[in-house]
């Protein structure tokens, strides 16, 4: 990995609401570094903290303690205006009485860049964003994905060391948004400037970040690539939070050679990634994503598995509860012989032999132990 | 068929065979709302007779060939003509002389009080609105009281406060300083800057804080976000805030009364002061003046604002 842009250490924000005695601790001594280059995502529900993050990055907000190290130089007595970092706005903040040109220039204007040489910058962040033609117009006078363009020429024609977006694409429709993300992210890669994006959709976070943080309640719980937040999520929240998961609850019965035996769906299953879990009395949680589940009418054949599966895979026997027809997918809701329900997905590859498996069949279901996390309960 | 006598006003309905009124049930609805409609139509235009009436009167006679006030002699443009005259010194005559001279020290009143009252109103409107200091609330709610505090209590205080204040420093710095334009000026600031600074928070409340960040993020500080962002934004706030202020100060009559001094009569004083005498046609043509100037002023502001609030 590159070098270290950003460091936040030990990071700690509180609001005092008014009238109230207890501090809100927005952002809760987080410690994260941001590489060089790096489109880096900070991903969480709304309210987690991740915009404060963000804000406090900026210089908007002030911390309540902990340090902001940009390049290894502290930011903690730098006011907003002499930082170096930009940003891009949630809903833009476009300067609505001034021209679009007049907007990008803003920016360069407070350098001190001479006039002609900073419409000469606008103009080539203008054209960077695909909007050569409209620096006469008014901010009300384009549309919301133009004036998205516009705010990101804004802030890159101050060519910062770090790029700042609060969730820039909040107010775009669907296909505009995902257009704006793959143009957002070759710009990125172009460019080379450091990225941090604040965004509470996780497949935005996923088809944009090279390493994304979750966030819940002030508190990063995870920094990872995309891969190993959804592969490997470290506990039922950002499971959870990230893509769509079935959690079993499983009660350990024995360790023996061969793995972990928990009780789980009415049968007796060895669960063999258990090293990592402290494993008492009590019950643990079995994560295991809809996709990774192979779904097959019971037979009597199958029997004869013995229902325990082999050492690499789990077996179990349930009844379909509820089919919905996704159009990619299949999904059906089955209810396991201890009455837990788990989702399944199966990819609608071949519709013309596909045959929808009508409610209450009797099915066998199985995944792979590789694809499935061990969480505490 | 004993019913037949009932025709006329009444008819049968053809399913019933009862007596009914003319009207069913769905004309009967029409018929309310159609009566509800003539009714507002009413009071819209019996409030807007009542409120223009006076006013049409005063621009009629203004034209009247007459010194009565009272009774319509025919057309003239003579009173105009005079003020007119006047003005421009062709003629002098001494009646509308003190009448300009009192209109004078009523626009350099409002003009002066105004600006005062805009600046001061602004900077309170943007210290409440930026602001995070313990008594903010409190001041806040301060600031709404002058707007409905009685303009008799408001120049009986003034008054008051002159005079001990007077007392005080004539005593301390062995000056005469007396009632003027000073003292009629700081009391139209007082109650002033209540209304400039409630007009221009409201503009302060619409302005997305968003921009003001932006503008630091982009390198401007403090200064240069408010001259560039903050006052363009709320400039037509501050504009109407000085519009308010000029014309609450224009028409004031009872803190002037308690405040004012020796030639410094404004056009307001001036006009009860000819109550007791008679009301010359003169001031019925400068009043109308005033209302034209008036209406354009405010067509100006109006221009102006929706002329803003496209940008």
């Amino acid at each position: 990995m590159s070098r270290i842009k950003i460091q936040l250490v030990d990071l700690y924000k509180a609001f005092n609401a008014p009238g109230n005695e207890n501090a809100v601790r927005a952002v809760d001594h987080i410690n994260l570094d941001i590489y060089s280059g790096e489109f880096f995502a900070l991903l969480g529900p709304s309210g987690c903290g991740k915009s404060t993050t963000l804000r406090l990055i900026a210089g908007f907000e002030q911390p309540t303690s902990g340090d902001i190290l940009i390049d290894g130089q502290s930011l903690r007595d730098v006011p907003a205006y002499h930082r170096p970092v930009n940003t891009v706005f949630q809903d833009y903040a476009l300067f609505p009485h001034m021209t679009i040109m007049n907007n990008v220039m803003f920016g360069l204007r407070m350098e001190g860049v001479p006039n002609k040489e900073a419409q000469k910058r606008a103009q080539e962040a203008l054209e960077l964003v695909q909007l050569p033609n409209i620096g006469k117009r008014k901010p009300s006078e384009i549309s919301g994905g133009q004036q998205q363009r516009v705010a990101l020429a804004r802030a890159l024609v101050k060519r910062p060391s770090v790029l700042l977006l609060d969730e820039p694409m909040g107010a775009l429709d669907l296909k505009l948004r995902r257009q704006m993300q793959l143009e957002l992210k070759s710009l990125q890669r172009e460019l080379g400037i450091t990225f941090i994006f604040v965004t509470h959709d996780q497949e935005e976070a996923m088809t944009m970040a090279n390493r994304i943080a979750v966030m819940n309640e002030g508190n990063v719980l995870q920094v990872g690539r995309p891969d190993e937040i959804y592969e490997k999520p470290v506990d039922r929240f950002v499971a959870a939070f990230v893509g769509e998961t079935n959690f079993l609850q499983a009660q350990p019965l024995a360790n023996k050679t061969d793995g972990l035996h928990v009780a789980l769906g009415g049968s007796d299953v060895v669960v063999k990634n258990s090293d990592d879990i402290q494993t008492g009395d009590g019950p643990i949680t079995v994560a295991v994503r809809p996709e990774r589940i192979q779904l097959k009418p019971h037979t009597s054949a199958s029997q004869n598995g013995a229902d325990t599966g082999t050492l690499d895979s789990i077996q179990l026997q349930g009844r379909i509860l509820d089919v919905h027809y996704i159009g990619t997918d299949i999904r059906y809701v089955v209810a396991l012989d201890d009455d837990q329900k788990l989702t399944v997905r199966s990819q609608n590859t071949d519709p013309a032999n596909n045959v929808f498996l009508p409610l209450n069949t009797v099915v066998d279901v199985a995944w792979s132990t590789n694809y499935m996390q061990v969480l505490p309960a | 068929m004993a019913n037949k006598a009932l025709t006329g006003p009444f008819v049968r309905s053809p399913h019933t065979s009862e007596i009914s009124l003319p009207i069913n049930r769905h004309d009967r609805g029409r018929f309310l709302r159609g009566a509800a409609q003539v009714g507002y139509k009413a009071i819209a235009y019996g409030g807007m007779i009542f409120l223009w009436l006076p006013i049409v009167l005063l621009v009629v006679f203004s034209f009247n060939d007459s010194r009565a006030v009272n009774q319509w002699q025919g057309f003239t443009g003579q009173w105009y003509g005079n003020i007119f005259n006047n003005i421009i010194g062709t003629e002098a005559r001494f009646s509308t002389e003190l009448m300009l001279h009192a209109v004078g020290n009523s626009l350099f009143v409002s003009v002066v009080a105004g600006i005062i009252a805009t600046i001061i109103g602004t900077m309170v409107a943007l210290s409440l609105a930026r602001g995070h200091y313990p008594g903010r609330r409190l001041l806040d709610g301060l600031l709404y009281i002058p707007l409905v505090i009685p303009d008799i209590t408001q120049g009986v205080s003034l008054a008051m406060f002159f005079m001990i204040a007077f007392g005080f420093i004539n005593n301390l710095l062995g000056l005469g300083a007396n009632y003027g334009f000073g003292t009629i000026i700081v009391g139209h600031v007082a109650f002033n800057i209540s209304y400039v600074a409630v007009v221009v928070r409201a503009r302060l409340a619409h302005m997305n804080p968003r921009l003001e960040e932006a503008a630091y993020d982009l390198g401007a500080n403090g200064w240069q976000t408010f001259w560039r962002i903050t006052f363009p934004q709320i400039l037509p706030g501050i504009i109407a805030g000085w519009l308010l202020a000029f014309t609450l100060s224009l028409d004031d009559y009872v803190v002037t009364f308690f405040n004012n001094g020796v030639g410094t009569t404004t056009l307001s004083i001036f006009v009860y002061g000819m109550l007791k005498t008679s009301v010359t046609p003169e001031i019925n043509a400068l009043s109308t003046l005033m209302l034209v100037a008036s209406t354009v002023l405010v067509v100006i502001s109006l221009g102006m604002q929706s002329q803003f609030s496209k940008r």
